[in-house]
């Protein structure tokens, strides 16, 4: 299969304000299919509210988002996800009282039994496709390590263990662009390179794009393609790991800081 | 003594579908509903007036009562979800509100304080007193298995997934692909119509309705069963509302066997003993009587 032309995602001109803090000031980038793409960049500087305007969960006040080519600027988050992008959260969004296992069959995708007549008729449908989900869930669990708290609500997850329940809930619904906002944030440092390798053959067999904030730069360097650096609101600089990381602009309003 | 029992168990009929719409609602979704008691009075009149006034058969005006009832849920729950989650709970009082102040002022149609007289029955003539209570109980207990299933197959059923993560947390959902909108507009109108259903019965039971019958109190009521039984299990919810009931009716034995209770301090002591129950549950029990059950996916044996 080769993929259509086009980046998979574009920003252009993305502004957000909350009353007089003006978050996201005219972001313009875009992400190409098959990348993995670093959004570093100091506390305060937009990523996470340009995570939420790329997502849909807020809405812009100027500015467009094209998704695979189509403009869903308009789009509610839900139909961004089902036309293919999906993300996790700065603080974990776990579903406190779902189980683990729950949490991610949740997201699987085309349901027939969340239609409301097939979940009271049942047709053999609704269970086969719940079979199926289950199946595909519990190999989810394998991959990020957390099949032996399967049955286990949620909250009681440690930190870290919930980023990685919601990268997984992210893969289950086979969405081909996913957003990860701070994903090493409160993993074990044991963990964290296991974590840094499930995402890179994420991409490879799953042949998915990402966007990853992260302000683990050990992370950043391994994973990333391309990085993009914002400050104040907009992209300063952007490019591979290394060439961003000796950019003057970026030392003085970012790495600086953590040296 | 026996026709007392079965007036009393016919009530808690009455009180179980309304603890489950709820649980629908809230204990599921996490809707706030407040105005419970306006979708059962809303039930109750339109059916009230769909055989009094329009001379249909009882059920034509149970028809007419769940369509009522579907739409206030849409319209309530469609002018609101979109808003923030607290403006539910304000929109679904000012609802109770409206319906109670139509049904006081708009004589014409409702007969107002005075009260409504309903002729029409579900059960055949001629049936002797015993007999017909018998049936109607029977009647309510149909309807209490109908809305059981209903609720207990959505809870457990993706779909009853989807609604118990809006309640949890309704941003993932939506990130995940849900729309969340519809989910919500479902489940509020489907608690709704099973309200409107409930109070359809209830009219043509009691015989007689008026704006007293569909009080705030009986709302709170209904939200005690589930606090005490367990939000969020239908089962439990079964319980919580036998539970109230049987403490507001049972303690109606209380005056003449308590010397210096009379009916105004006797209201005044069943408050207090809801209340009690509150805090021993919230206390002790938090969860409820029977806390929402746990359910477990397992992954099916290989060629299964
Ligand atoms: N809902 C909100 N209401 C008001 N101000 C907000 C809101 N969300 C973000 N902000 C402000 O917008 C600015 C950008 O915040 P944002 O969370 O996007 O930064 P960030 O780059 O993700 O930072 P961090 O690295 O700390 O997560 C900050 O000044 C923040 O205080
Ligand atoms: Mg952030």
């Amino acid at each position: 299969m080769t993929p259509a032309p086009g980046p998979a995602l574009e920003a252009r001109g993305l502004g957000k304000r909350f009353g007089g803090v003006v978050a996201v000031d005219g972001a313009s980038l875009s992400v190409g299919r098959g990348e993995i793409l670093g959004l570093i960049g100091p506390n305060g500087a937009g990523k996470s509210t340009l995570f939420d305007l790329l997502s849909g969960v807020q809405r812009a006040d100027r500015g467009q988002v094209l998704l695979f080519g189509e403009d869903v600027t308009a789009l509610p988050a839900h139909a961004r996800a089902r036309r293919g992008l999906t993300r996790t959260f700065q603080l974990a969004r776990e579903l406190d009282r779902l189980t683990v296992i729950e949490n991610l069959v949740l997201a699987a995708p085309d349901q027939p039994g969340e239609a409301l007549w097939r979940a009271l008729v049942r047709p053999a449908a609704v269970a086969r496709a719940e079979r199926a989900a289950i199946a595909r869930a519990g190999e989810l669990l394998e991959t990020v390590g957390l099949a032996d708290k399967r049955h286990e609500p949620a909250r009681a997850l440690s930190g870290g263990q919930k980023k990685l329940l919601e990268l997984a809930r992210c893969l289950i619904t086979g969405a081909p662009l996913i957003l990860l906002d701070e994903v090493g944030a409160g993993v074990a440092p044991a963990l964290l390179d296991h974590l840094t390798d499930t995402i890179a053959r994420i991409r490879r067999e799953h042949d998915r794009t990402l966007m990853v904030i992260e302000h683990n730069m050990g992370l950043i360097g391994r994973l990333c393609d391309r990085v993009v650096v914002m400050a104040g609101g907009k992209p300063i600089a952007d490019g591979d790991f290394d060439a961003v990381c000796a950019d003057p602009r970026v030392v003085e309003s970012y790495l600086g800081l953590a040296a | 003594m026996t026709a007392y029992l079965v007036a009393i168990l016919t009530s808690v009929g009455f009180y179980v579908v309304l603890a489950l719409a709820l649980n629908l609602q809230w204990g599921l979704t996490g809707m706030l509903n407040f105005g419970l008691a306006g979708f059962y009075a809303l039930g109750a009149y339109a059916s009230a007036i769909t055989t009094e006034l329009g001379g249909m058969p009882f059920l034509a005006g149970f028809a007419m009562a769940i369509v009522v009832g579907t739409l206030a849920g849409l319209a309530v729950a469609g002018l609101s979800a979109r808003l923030v989650g607290d403006f539910l709970a304000i929109a679904t009082l000012g609802f109770a509100e409206i319906v109670r102040f139509l049904a006081l002022n708009e004589d014409w149609l409702t007969r107002g304080p005075r009260g409504f007289p309903i002729e029409t029955r579900p059960i055949p003539e001629g049936l002797s007193r015993e007999a017909s209570a018998w049936a109607y109980l029977g009647l309510v207990a149909l309807l209490v298995v109908v809305a059981f299933v209903i609720v207990e197959r959505i809870r457990t059923a993706p779909m009853g997934r989807v609604l118990r993560a809006i309640r949890e947390d309704e941003l993932v959902p939506a990130a995940l692909g849900k729309d969340v909108f519809r989910f919500k507009l479902k489940a509020f109108a489907l608690g709704a119509a099973l309200a409107a259903a409930a109070g359809s019965l209830y009219a043509h039971w009691v015989q007689n309705i008026s704006p007293d019958h569909f009080t705030t109190a009986l709302a709170i009521g209904v939200w005690m069963s589930l606090i005490v039984g367990g939000t969020g299990n239908n089962r439990g919810v079964l319980v919580g509302a036998t539970l109230v009931m049987v403490i507001l009716e049972g303690s109606r034995f209380l005056t003449g066997v308590v010397p210096g209770l009379d009916a105004e301090r006797l209201s005044a002591l069943r408050i207090a003993l809801i209340g009690v129950l509150i805090i021993v549950t919230v206390r002790f029990r938090p969860e409820g009587l029977l806390p929402e059950p746990r359910i477990r996916l397992e992954t099916p044996a290989k060629g299964a």
